[in-house]
């Protein structure tokens, strides 16, 4: 990817989201000191677990920033891609590049509804079908994910918890999970 | 399981429905998407898929590979719609799959690993259905297809994931279009989330007014559900409405409508040039005329199919003209024989 303002490779991608409108800068090292862009704000790199991430989130306060851009770990592509090809790289990008994704499949697929709808329809023979518990959790934690993104960080503590407590009940009621 | 392609045709709205068929985007779990893989990838996706498809012999597929097949084949294969405009570009490894019959067709590596097609005639969106299921659950006894619990089959572009299906009618509405009623039907297809457009998909212009429709949405809905859907709340009322509209020019304008007609058909049996846009707006009339009874002597079916035969693909494939003049005298004898129209040779001086 190039910065915005030169055209060099851009290494420092800023996300910001502020009353609800995303904005996306891509800057190479130079541009984004003259912009300000590393110094004195508080940045803080993706962590994959949503509890920590929200540790992080909560410390690092409404102001903060993404540093880096998810990117797929299988298969290497990232969201600028997707946005200029409107393809992804592989079926792991779905989860790899979830956050900025969702909105995006809820406009397309269900612009009416709050949440991603899910799958009705053929499954594969050998997939075993989830149970409710199973589903309720699948389903809380991309909630969690959506509350993040969006910084809505009183309901994502709240389902954090409720993702807790689901896990030590499917714990107790099934040694194998 | 029992395969469907043989099952009986319902020809209860031909007068509208030309084509139907349903469409299931599938990729094979661990390999990336087309639009990512390397050239070897792409061999070992597509042998793969291929093999599992040449161990179903019950399915009766014909073979097709665009890098070595004359491009004419891969011509007339789209204007049988077997295969899309994307299939013919040049691009990664593919192969291609259909019945001589066009009740199934597959694509690999496409946009996706696999795209199958099922097809019906008029009225068979059911029976579309079923030919690409059929072919789809055979096949999922062979191949690991990408699947999510919750987000369902996982396709290379968004809009596709969940079912991957895509279903689509082709439909003939001359009569709407002619009392002015092309705009609310788009604005009805759009309340509906469906996409309305031109004969040969994407972006295209309606030619003899042929319009393609298909679902947008494809997650959180069942493929039944789509299917009643579209037929029940979809369908039903464009047929509806297309009836009407040719009712309503017979009875209030029929010297206009017979004028049309009568222009049609005086062009087709006696033009000695035809080009290709003109041929398939002039079947479009006399299609009219037929299926509103101004006509007789000429079943609806020959005016459907003569708009297929038309097409350069399929005229080139008959008579191995390649030249645009050629065809145009081709194209005009292949429409004046079929429709009794004059032989006599011109007097020249």
């Amino acid at each position: 990817m190039q910065c915005d303002e030169c055209g060099k490779p851009a290494n420092v991608h800023e996300i910001r989201v502020e009353n609800g409108m995303k904005t996306e800068r891509h800057l190479c090292a130079e541009c984004a000191a003259q912009a300000g862009l590393t110094a004195n704000q508080p940045q803080i790199d993706a962590p994959s677990n949503p509890v920590e991430m929200i540790k992080q989130v909560l410390a690092a306060g409404p102001e903060m920033e993404v540093r880096a851009a998810p990117e797929c770990p299988t298969c290497g592509a990232n969201f600028a891609r997707f946005r200029k090809m409107a393809l992804l790289g592989c079926p792991d990008c779905y989860k790899a590049l979830e956050a900025p994704l969702q909105p995006l499949i809820l406009r397309s697929q269900a612009a009416e509804a709050r949440e991603l709808p899910e799958h009705q329809g053929l499954h594969p023979a050998g997939s075993k079908s989830p149970t409710s518990s199973q589903k309720t959790r699948i389903r809380l934690e991309r909630e969690l994910q959506a509350a993040i993104h969006a910084e809505q960080y009183e309901r994502a503590v709240d389902l954090r918890d409720k993702i807790q407590k689901l896990s030590d009940d499917l714990d107790v009621t099934d040694p194998s999970e | 399981m029992i395969l469907p392609f043989e099952q009986h045709e319902d020809d209860a709205l031909l007068d509208v429905v030309l084509i139907s068929r349903a469409r299931l985007a599938r990729n094979m779990t661990g390999e990336p998407f087309v639009n990512r893989a390397n050239r070897e990838d792409q061999l070992r996706i597509r042998d793969g898929i291929a093999a599992a498809l040449r161990g179903l012999p019950e399915l009766g597929l014909k073979w097709f590979d665009p890098e070595t097949a004359p491009a004419a084949e891969g011509q007339v294969l789209l204007e049988r719609h077997l295969v899309s405009p994307k299939f013919l570009e040049p691009g990664p490894h593919r192969l291609a799959g259909y019945r001589d019959d066009a009740r199934l067709s597959v694509m690999i590596n496409e946009e996706d690993h696999l795209r199958i097609q099922g097809y019906g005639l008029a009225g068979g969106l059911a029976l579309a259905w079923d030919n690409a299921k059929g072919c789809e659950r055979l096949l999922d006894e062979h191949l690991n297809f990408a699947f999510d619990n919750q987000l369902g089959y996982l396709t290379a572009c968004p809009t596709n994931l969940g079912t991957g299906i895509r279903l689509s009618l082709m439909l003939h509405l001359p009569g709407i279009s002619l009392v002015g009623g092309m705009d609310r039907m788009q604005h009805a297809a759009n309340d509906l989330n469906l996409e309305m457009r031109g004969t040969t998909g994407e972006g295209s212009e309606a030619i003899g007014h042929l319009h393609q429709i298909s679902n947008r949405r494809t997650l959180g809905i069942d493929e039944e559900d789509l299917l009643h859907f579209l037929e029940e709340d979809f369908l039903s009322r464009v047929v509806r409405e297309e009836r009407r509209a040719r009712d309503t020019l017979l009875s209030t304008r029929r010297e206009f409508l017979e004028d049309r007609v009568q222009r049609a058909l005086a062009m087709l049996r006696h033009a000695r040039l035809l080009g290709e846009r003109e041929a398939l707006d002039l079947l479009s009339e006399l299609r009219l005329g037929i299926a509103v009874g101004l006509l007789s002597g000429v079943p609806l079916e020959t005016a459907g199919q003569l708009m297929q035969r038309v097409r350069s693909g399929h005229l080139t494939r008959a008579t191995g003209c390649t030249e645009e003049e050629p065809l145009r005298i081709q194209r005009a004898d292949l429409v004046r024989r079929e429709l009794g129209g004059d032989t006599t040779t011109p007097n020249t001086k």
